[in-house]
């Protein structure tokens, strides 16, 4: 149900019940004041009567024997005066004897030819006076009342309604237009929803879905880049692959197995950009690692320096490694040290050497591996852009891929990864882990 | 022809190379815009392949930077980069055709041959000089419908001569249409495959313009093999 729809029942229905409870109420108190009122008026007019008929000298009561006296009628009133022995003295309406018998005192409904009369009974010095008003007169009356009560609630009713109406769709036309501006969007475009115009209480919504906008675009844009670079990354073997193959079509000899050597060697490369790519992957995803081997510093520095199938004599190793394991799956670790090394190795010039160190951290709560090489290198601008994907020293070298996958594997296990320029030549990596506590 | 190839990766260079080296291209590599700008000034290059990401900056600049010195020779830009914004810009930055890697190296070829052809102001591929046909294609002569058997390096001078037909073209202009920055060049090599060339097609078919080079000679004076215009001896 949409917000408009619910507020619009909510308070119509709200205002409906109230207003009506207010009008039944107001009808019924109208009734009961009216009959009461009535009530008053046929028992002061059988008062007003009977202090007449005490004032009247003797004579005329003596005349009244024999004849009734004839009141002069008033419009719905009749009245009726009976002497204590009961015979009538003095009426309004002479067809109405039954009705204005003398009854019991009070008030009474009396009905006689389909005409219900309301009959007020009053005795005073041996008098017996009735008055009676017509119902339907009554009745006719009380509808005129009602009648007029009612219009202008009625009016003030329909004019709530109105007004709510109006006030609801104008309160939420902000609402609705950030809808239709929403629903008008091309399904890509990012842009900032405008604020301008928009009343307070929605202005931090619309912030906050900018940001998130915003937030959307930026991540957008680096998959984009990351999309881009790794399609310039495979295409370029599979470029130097496809062409070598088509030219070992057209050549014989000599010619064709070295443009066969050249692909197999577009194909290795191929093959360790994917493998990279595929690590990456795996380490950004949320896949499992435990591989159930422990970490153990020196096991991971031996198998990382192994794994770079450099001569060990490039090496400048520390007497012995801190005796700890690092909190994260031994595999990974190996991989970010020996692509650290790798890099070192790679940038540390030919024959310069390549200095690997291991210190606990103050609290010995982590553990930082220093890898050090003598090259050239690299200067602030590099620094911030090392770790980026497919971002490289040179062009002829590696995928770029090396240090972001240590940068990820970093991130995963809480770790970090710094470059510092140490002082003399070089550049120094320095990745840290987290300690396994309790080993 | 002669083709300057700026591309910094090694392996998708010596890819080309081979492959173009194939059709009877002679083949310049460099690898960065530094050594883009000293080759093509110092040889005349009848086309440029030219990747779009070095390691000294995106192609596109160097691109402008030749059209806006007014250099004209025509170039294919050679990408991974596939979107269509990019080939837009290529193509407005200057470029004369677009190549996506990884591409087929006879579509590179024909591509490079429709971009001759062009830049020669020809819409057809084959080349026709009075009876003489050349199909750069086909890597065929023939005069009078009969084939004319010629070596690679005769083709390749005598396709230099058919792009420019009224230009007087140095012997510089000539040597590096044959050959590479590399390559090794006798003294005497051109004279001798233009004395076949004259051998095979008729002494008139090119001229010599003393003092500034060679011209392609008139239409008229391309002679069918074996036969010798009467009143002719050969020179």
């Amino acid at each position: 149900m949409s917000l408009r729809t619910r507020l619009l029942l909510t308070l119509g229905l709200t205002l409906a019940l109230l207003w009506g409870l207010a009008a039944a109420w107001l009808m019924r108190d109208l009734e009961e004041q009216f009959v009461a009122t009535l009530d008053q008026r046929l028992a002061q007019s059988a008062r007003m009567v009977a202090g007449l008929m005490a004032q009247l000298p003797e004579e005329v009561w003596l005349e009244a024997d024999r004849r009734a006296l004839s009141i002069p009628p008033i419009e719905g009133l009749a009245c009726q005066v009976h002497s204590p022995r009961g015979e009538i003295m003095a009426r309004t309406h002479t067809d109405l004897e039954a009705i204005l018998a003398p009854g019991e005192r009070g008030h009474a409904y009396r009905t006689e030819g389909g005409v219900t009369w309301r009959v007020f009974t009053y005795e005073r010095g041996g008098l017996t006076i009735t008055t009676a008003d017509r119902m339907d007169e009554r009745d006719q009356l009380l509808g005129n009342v009602i009648k007029v009560a009612t219009v202008p609630f009625a009016v003030a009713m329909l004019g709530s309604m109105v007004a709510l109406w109006l006030g609801v769709v104008r309160g939420l036309a902000p609402l609705s237009r950030l809808r239709q501006s929403l629903a008008r969007r091309h399904p890509d475009a990012l842009a900032p929803v405008a604020t301008y115009g928009v009343p307070v209480e929605l202005r931090p919504l619309i912030e906050t879905l900018n940001s998130l906008l915003a937030r959307i675009q930026q991540a957008i844009v680096r998959e984009q880049r990351f999309t881009n670079d790794a399609a310039h990354e495979l295409k370029t073997p599979l470029t130097a692959i496809k062409t070598h193959l088509q030219v070992a079509g057209r050549v014989e000899g000599e010619a064709a197995r070295q443009s066969l050597a050249h692909a197999e060697e577009g194909v290795g490369r191929l093959s360790r950009i994917l493998d990279q790519l595929l690590m990456l992957a795996r380490v950004e995803g949320r896949v499992a690692f435990e591989d159930g081997e422990c970490s153990a510093v020196a096991d991971v520095a031996e198998l990382a320096l192994r794994d770079t199938g450099a001569d060990a004599a490039r090496f400048e190793l520390p007497e012995t490694w801190p005796e700890v394991e690092l909190a994260l799956p031994r595999e990974l670790a190996v991989t970010a040290l020996r692509n650290l090394v790798d890099n070192a190795l790679r940038h540390g010039g030919d024959a310069e050497q390549v200095t690997l160190q291991a210190e606990l951290g103050p609290a010995g709560g982590e553990l930082t591996f220093r890898v050090r090489d003598r090259g050239p290198g690299v200067d602030e601008k590099g620094l911030e852009q090392m770790s980026r994907r497919f971002w490289r020293a040179s062009k002829r070298q590696g995928s770029g891929l090396g240090l972001a996958i240590v940068v990820a594997i970093a991130e995963r296990f809480a770790g970090r990864l710094e470059f510092v320029r140490p002082e003399g030549d070089g550049l120094e990596a320095r990745l840290t882990f987290p300690v396994r506590t309790g080993s | 022809m002669h083709v300057l190839l700026i591309e910094d990766d090694a392996l998708v260079a010596s890819g080309i190379q081979a492959g173009l080296t194939v059709h009877d291209f002679v083949v310049d590599h460099v690898a960065t815009m530094a050594d883009a700008r000293s080759a093509l000034e110092a040889v005349a290059s009848d086309v440029v392949i030219l990747d779009r990401g070095l390691p000294d900056g995106d192609g596109l600049d160097l691109l402008e930077e030749w059209r806006t010195a007014g250099v004209t020779t025509p170039v294919l830009v050679l990408t991974a980069r596939d979107s269509i914004e990019d080939r837009v810009q290529g193509l407005q930055g200057g470029a004369d055709d677009y190549l996506i890697k990884p591409f087929d190296l006879d579509e590179l070829v024909a591509r490079l041959q429709a971009l001759l052809r062009r830049a020669a102001g020809r819409s057809r591929s084959l080349i026709e000089h009075g009876s003489l046909c050349l199909d750069p294609v086909a890597r065929e002569v023939t005069v009078a419908g009969q084939p004319v058997a010629l070596s690679r390096r005769e083709l390749v001078l005598l396709e230099t001569f058919l792009q420019s037909p009224r230009s007087v073209l140095s012997a510089d202009q000539l040597k590096d249409s044959l050959y590479g920055m590399n390559d090794e060049v006798e003294s005497n090599a051109l004279n001798v495959h233009i004395h076949h060339l004259r051998r095979k097609l008729g002494s008139r078919v090119i001229e010599t313009v003393r003092g500034l080079g060679y011209r392609l000679g008139k239409p008229s004076g391309v002679e069918v093999p074996g036969e010798t215009p009467p009143g002719r001896e050969r020179t």
